[in-house]
């Protein structure tokens, strides 16, 4: 499920631009939002947020805080678009610092998996030999999933490899089951929600179908856990107006490189800073 | 050009590996840290003379990591890798790195950003550890032997992150004087200070630069020459990584490299195609 979602009828719609939508509404007015640098849809769902629905949210792109419009395209290739359009700029110690007080309220994380504890897996998944194959790294994962307020987990691709039981490999843990984590008095909630283009879930003892899009059946046997859904609804439309915010905020369609399926093409359109498709 | 430094502050390219032998000679397994942020800031020439045949393989810490770590795995001179991520963004993969850990010839230790900078600001302040709620209950910790302490205040349970302390940082930078002053970067990027946090973590710390100036021409130092072990002067020394503000990443590289790894090229020949001007140095 990862080639355009139907959009209730309204006419395609990418599945990140779907996913952009969903994880906007995952926003709270006053929330602090911070997203990597290396995740275009991640920062366009925190800049369409901002745009359409809490103006007082803060956005902090990596270490720039509450930049001003962003070209995603140049910051793609230009790591200081994002700095130049801030208010202003942490260091890398200082935004670690904000992280560990608690001063960040909820982060936009792609996985590998996430399962139905919230445990998060951005490092490694068991080949059929017995070894590792690892994936390029998870960042600060471990540390943002024990220390900010919320985390929400989102991923082009609606499969039960992105939703196991049990997490191949820890790299941030839940907050529902870890002992050790318990020990240490970490404040964040860890993963609670997780987010495709086919459904969104809130996680937990008793992980939630919240909203779906296209067969119901379909939708829940891609997950590798049992998911209540007696109170699940049929996905809504993405609204015209917010299509009308995403074309302005990313009108390269740079969300799109998050998908394996629009990368190269997406790459080509940066490269020739030509239009992009919704 | 001659320099008024100290006697030994500026070298050249051709004293690289010799650093790196000296630490050996005194029987060190030295650790190596390389500086920069994924494609930007990576000293990519001084890395290129490590990937000479005279240099064994090197343990090294690297956080961000991309061509600095490709480029070291293509010519089988890593053995060990501190670090929280290697790879290419939205840009691509890793080949040669991930070849090396498929094939399990390398140790990875994977670090969550605060356990790498934790540690390192603990080797900068002298301290053999610092206390940090960060990487709670992660395989991450697990696997990196974490312990806690007790907080001697409050009784809260703390985790200890250990100092980490490269021996030799290699780094790159846009201008420098003789005696070893280094300018902040001019363009102030996503992470732009990362590089003085792990150089102040070091024993030593060895800069390229675009351009070694008088003092007087620099702008804003943010390390100093009592910090710096040596400066050398390389124009381009970080392509095909970016200089913001100087040069930007070669975005055409890499997709050739890309595209050459797809159609089957092993990742040094596809190297040597795409990037020829760093095997040239």
């Amino acid at each position: 499920m990862s080639s355009a979602t139907t959009n209730g009828g309204h006419g395609d719609v990418s599945p990140a631009t779907r996913l952009c939508w969903e994880l906007a509404r995952q926003t709270r007015p006053d929330d602090v939002l911070i997203v990597g640098v290396g995740t275009p849809l991640a920062a366009t769902a925190a800049l369409l947020a901002r745009e359409v629905l809490h103006p007082s949210l803060t956005v902090l792109f990596g270490t720039a805080v509450a930049p001003r419009r962003i070209d995603l395209a140049a910051s793609i290739l230009d790591s200081t678009a994002a700095p130049r359009a801030a208010i202003g700029n942490y260091t890398q110690v200082e935004v670690l610092d904000l992280v560990a007080r608690g001063g960040v309220t909820l982060q936009y994380v792609s996985p590998i998996e996430v399962d139905a504890l919230g445990n998060v897996n951005a490092s490694r998944v068991r080949r059929k030999d017995g070894g590792w194959r690892r994936f390029p790294g998870s960042l600060a994962i471990a540390d943002t999933a024990a220390l900010v307020g919320r985390l929400v987990a989102y991923r082009v691709g609606h499969q039960r490899r992105f939703f196991p039981q049990r997490a191949a490999f820890v790299s941030g843990a839940s907050a529902v089951e870890r002992a050790n984590r318990a020990s240490v008095r970490a404040p964040g909630a860890g993963v609670t929600v997780a987010v495709t283009e086919g459904a969104t879930v809130h996680l937990g003892e008793r992980p939630q179908l919240v909203d779906y899009e296209g067969e119901l059946a379909t939708v829940v046997a891609e997950f590798g856990f049992a998911v209540d859904s007696t109170a699940s609804r049929l996905r809504e439309p993405v609204p015209a107006e917010v299509l009308a915010a995403i074309d302005v905020i990313d009108p390269l369609g740079v969300r799109n490189l998050e998908d394996k399926d629009h990368r190269s093409a997406v790459l080509a359109r940066i490269s020739n800073r030509g239009g992009a498709p919704r | 050009m001659t320099h008024p430094g100290r006697n030994d502050t500026v070298i050249t390219l051709d004293h690289v590996s010799g650093i790196i032998d000296d630490l050996r000679s005194t029987g060190e397994d030295p650790l190596v840290g390389i500086g920069g942020v994924v494609l930007r800031r990576k000293p990519m020439a001084i890395i290129a003379r490590l990937c000479s045949d005279e240099v064994a393989p090197l343990r090294v810490a690297s956080f961000l990591a991309s061509l600095d770590i490709e480029w070291l795995a293509a010519h089988r001179r890593i053995r060990e890798l501190t670090t929280g991520y290697v790879g290419l963004e939205t840009l691509g993969t890793t080949p040669a790195w991930n070849a090396l850990v498929d094939a399990d010839e390398v140790t990875v230790r994977e670090y969550s950003e605060l356990m790498f900078i934790s540690g390192l600001r603990a080797a900068a302040i002298g301290l053999p550890f610092l206390p940090s709620r960060g990487a709670a209950g992660s395989d991450l910790a697990a696997d990196a032997g974490l312990r806690t302490v007790p907080c001697p205040y409050t009784g809260e349970t703390l985790w200890a992150m250990p100092a980490l302390r490269p021996d030799v940082t290699f780094l790159h930078a846009e201008r420098a004087d003789a005696l070893g002053n280094v300018d902040a970067p001019s363009e102030r990027d996503f992470l732009w200070d990362a590089d003085a946090t792990l150089a102040r973590a070091s024993k030593r710390v060895v800069v390229s630069v675009e351009r070694i100036v008088p003092t007087a021409e620099l702008r804003q130092p943010t390390l100093f020459a009592h910090e710096v072990t040596h400066v050398l002067e390389v124009p381009h020394g970080a392509a095909p990584s970016e200089v913001p503000g100087t040069y930007g990443a070669d975005f055409a590289g890499l997709t050739a490299y890309q595209r050459a790894i797809a159609g089957g090229v092993e990742p040094l020949s596809a190297l040597r195609d795409a990037f020829p001007e760093v095997f040239a140095r």
